[in-house]
């Protein structure tokens, strides 16, 4: 008994030793900043930092950009996480058939995005959006009108929501891709011999196994949808766009800490997305059922 | 067992070192740089030897701090050094000191900050820095500056004292294509008003197919802010109270609409700015365009022309419209700022260190320096005008303006109001209200009628 538990010890000194890095790493980089953050959302910030109680938050709930922030981000999130997610799924299960050549080659070109500098994306995506640039060109070469990509409200949240679309769609090709070769082939030949089709396949058994991976892929989607800052900033001059179409709360972040220098009212803004990402997520987690929590 | 209370006494020791670190660099502050007084260091003798750590952004600034430096070490036998940071000096330069600022950390010796951003750091920051007038910078020299921008200094912190030490100043000019205006049988030396403007414009155009000026496709900011100053009205008072609701914003909003009504203007994205406005009559931009237009377009060589922004009327005082200016700070918690305030003071004030500012086309804001040779030089581009002469002559007329920390956020509330009167349809008077109750709602602070 005497000798099991000592090989307890052991086992558990050595597995405290090798999370010893990480846990350092993590108190310093995550855990003492998160603790801070929450200091300063009940703080001044300035020469001293003193205690204002909840007035940080009573000014950021009295500031109308607050609500227009997420306003912005939701609808951004509405249009966005549905159809990357989609469009992932499309090409996660393209990708997953044997028969298909190149698979590795388009893999790559997939999630290409993923791995590019937002800010180029933004500045690539900055000249098609230009009134004589590349996608003005096709709609006018179809015969259409030019579109205010930039300069009206509405395509101003279009054009922010395309290139989330691009930028994402890789990554969640990948990852549900993953998940895709975690699901027994076996399952599929029960599925042929009882007679389903592609379709039927595809959702009774793809998407229900699926479900786990595409949970985390939307809440994913959603913090960084909140936190969203690059490409509104690299599109519109001052972050804004037409009528405040663009700003996210990340924008409103970040010109609350280094514009305003109000480092106070700025993490109260980060807390906020904190309580409103935890939301959502539970929110996802009850929609998509409790065989989830696996 | 043991070793996990271990871990969790490193996770509590680091955290309270962290967070008494925080707190007590705030409060080590006054105890170990900053327990000398300006006076005291005022009076300290010359420091001989040193480096001084600057964060400006690379290119004339930090040429010209070289260049002061050797007139500086040659004059009092020092050997004193420069460590040049590239940081721009607006919201770069506001990232990268305010976390030093809050953290209590070493700060460099001089930073190059841009007046419109010196507002919002001053508003948490004051005690962090020296003030050029408890130094006796302002005493001895400040008159020698455009009392504008004395007056922009002297308003930045929350105390009303200056901190700055000014370096640079420009007011919004009128740049315009003398030889397109020419050949549409314009001579502007007779624009003297913007009906004027207008009308030339529409000949221009008639003429050469050129349009009059730029405005942005979300919503024009610029020209209504260098209108209402025009009329002698900053967007701010002294308070920091709104003055967007006032008659002289609703007079430029109508200016503006007779321009765009008479189809004089090319719209686009800010960023292309310039590179529009170079195809057009007139660009309306600080003195900075100047040595961006050479660069950029030198095809254009000789056919442009500097002037004063045309005036609302006759009959009333014309004020120049406010572009900006940067001024240098001297941090507390720095190693060397005894010699930063020396050298700092010698580099704005000493007449061969302001000429080599103007070689590098930089515009100072002391005034002494429009007396030396090197402001009478000729302009190829501008078909040999003596543009800082005429730069010169426009700053005089300044408007006396104040930068809140909140002065830069107004700019996105205007061009909001702008883009709801021209795609909307909106009033004036409507469009103006709703965005004055949202901008005083954020900052809580009064709106003038």
């Amino acid at each position: 008994m005497n000798k099991r538990r000592k090989k307890i010890t052991n086992f558990s000194k050595a597995a405290y030793s090798m999370m010893l890095p990480f846990l350092i790493f993590f108190i310093i980089t995550i855990l003492i900043p998160t603790i801070m953050s929450l200091w300063f959302s009940f703080s001044q910030v300035s020469d001293s930092i003193d205690f204002v109680g909840l007035s940080n938050f009573k000014a950021i709930f009295k500031d109308p950009l607050f609500f227009k922030s997420y306003y912005n981000v939701f609808i951004f999130m509405f249009f966005s996480i549905p159809i990357t997610v989609l469009l992932a799924l499309i090409f996660a299960v393209l990708l997953n058939k044997p028969t298909i050549k190149g698979r590795g080659f388009f893999r790559t070109v997939y999630y290409l995005p993923a791995v590019t500098s937002i800010v180029a994306v933004s500045s690539v995506f900055l000249t098609f959006y230009n009134p004589t640039g590349l996608f003005n060109a096709v709609v006018t070469a179809f015969g259409g009108q030019p579109i205010p990509w930039l300069t009206d409200p509405f395509w101003a949240r279009v054009s922010i929501i395309i290139i989330s679309i691009w930028l994402n769609v890789g990554y969640y090709t990948v990852l549900f891709l993953a998940g895709l070769q975690n699901i027994s082939g076996e399952i599929y030949e029960s599925a042929d011999i009882d007679g389903a089709n592609s379709f039927q396949q595809f959702f009774k058994i793809t998407i229900p196994m699926l479900k786990p991976v595409i949970l985390m892929g939307m809440i994913l989607s959603t913090i960084n949808g909140l936190g969203a800052f690059e490409v509104p900033n690299i599109l519109f001059k001052n972050g804004f766009g037409p009528e405040s179409s663009a700003v996210t709360v990340g924008v409103n972040l970040y010109k609350t800490s280094f514009e305003m220098v109000d480092f106070g009212k700025a993490s109260a803004i980060s807390w906020t997305m904190v309580i409103v990402a935890a939301i959502l997520s539970v929110i996802q987690f009850i929609i998509g059922g409790k065989d989830n929590e696996a | 067992m043991k070793l996990s209370k271990f871990l969790g006494g490193v996770a509590v020791v680091a955290a309270v070192l962290t967070l008494a670190g925080c707190s007590g660099g705030t409060s080590s502050k006054d105890s170990k740089s900053g327990n000398k007084t300006e006076a005291d260091l005022a009076k300290a003798e010359r420091v001989k030897t040193g480096t001084l750590e600057v964060y400006a952004p690379k290119g004339k600034n930090t040429d010209y701090l070289q260049e002061s430096l050797k007139i500086y070490n040659k004059k009092y036998k020092t050997s004193l050094k420069i460590k040049a940071v590239d940081v721009a000096p607006n919201v770069p330069m506001v990232q990268k000191i305010t976390p030093k600022l809050v953290a209590g950390e070493k700060m460099p010796d001089l930073i190059f900050l841009q007046d419109s951003n010196a507002g919002s750091i001053f508003n948490k920051f004051e005690k962090n820095f020296y003030s050029s007038e408890d130094y006796g910078f302002v005493k001895k020299y400040g008159s020698n500056f455009y009392s504008a921008k004395m007056n922009m200094l002297a308003n930045v912190a929350p105390s009303k004292k200056t901190y700055g030490f000014p370096n640079d100043w420009g007011n919004a000019a009128m740049f315009y294509n003398d030889k397109a205006f020419k050949s549409a049988g314009i001579d502007m030396d007779d624009i003297k008003t913007w009906d004027e403007f207008i009308e030339a414009g529409k000949q221009l155009k008639a003429k050469t197919g050129k349009n009059l000026l730029f405005m942005r496709d979300t919503g024009e900011l610029d020209l209504v802010n260098y209108l209402t100053e025009e009329q002698g009205l900053s967007m701010f008072d002294k308070s920091g109270n709104l003055n967007l609701l006032k008659p002289e914003v609703k007079k430029a909003y109508q200016i503006i609409k007779k321009i765009q009504d008479a189809d004089l203007v090319s719209y686009g994205n800010s960023k292309d700015y310039t590179a529009i406005g170079q195809k057009c009559g007139a660009i309306f931009a600080g003195g900075w365009l100047a040595s961006y237009q050479a660069n950029d377009y030198p095809d254009d060589s000789g056919d442009w022309r500097i002037g004063k922004v045309p005036a609302i009327s006759e009959s009333a005082k014309s004020y120049s419209p406010m572009s900006g200016g940067s001024s240098y700070y001297v941090p507390k918690k720095s190693n060397n700022p005894t010699a930063a305030l020396q050298f700092i003071s010698f580099a704005l004030t000493n007449q061969d260190c302001l000429a080599s500012y103007m070689d590098l086309s930089g515009l100072p804001a002391n005034t002494k320096a429009y007396d030396t040779e090197a402001s009478h030089k000729k302009f190829a581009y501008y078909g040999d005008q003596e543009i800082l002469q005429t730069l010169n002559e426009i700053s005089k007329d300044s408007i006396e303006g104040y930068a809140f920390p909140y002065t830069a956020d107004l700019g996105n509330y205007i061009e909001a109001a702008s883009y709801d009167i021209k795609k909307n349809g909106t009033s004036v008077d409507k469009a103006l209200q709703k965005q004055a109750d949202e901008f005083v709602a954020k900052y809580s602070i009064k709106v003038n009628k």
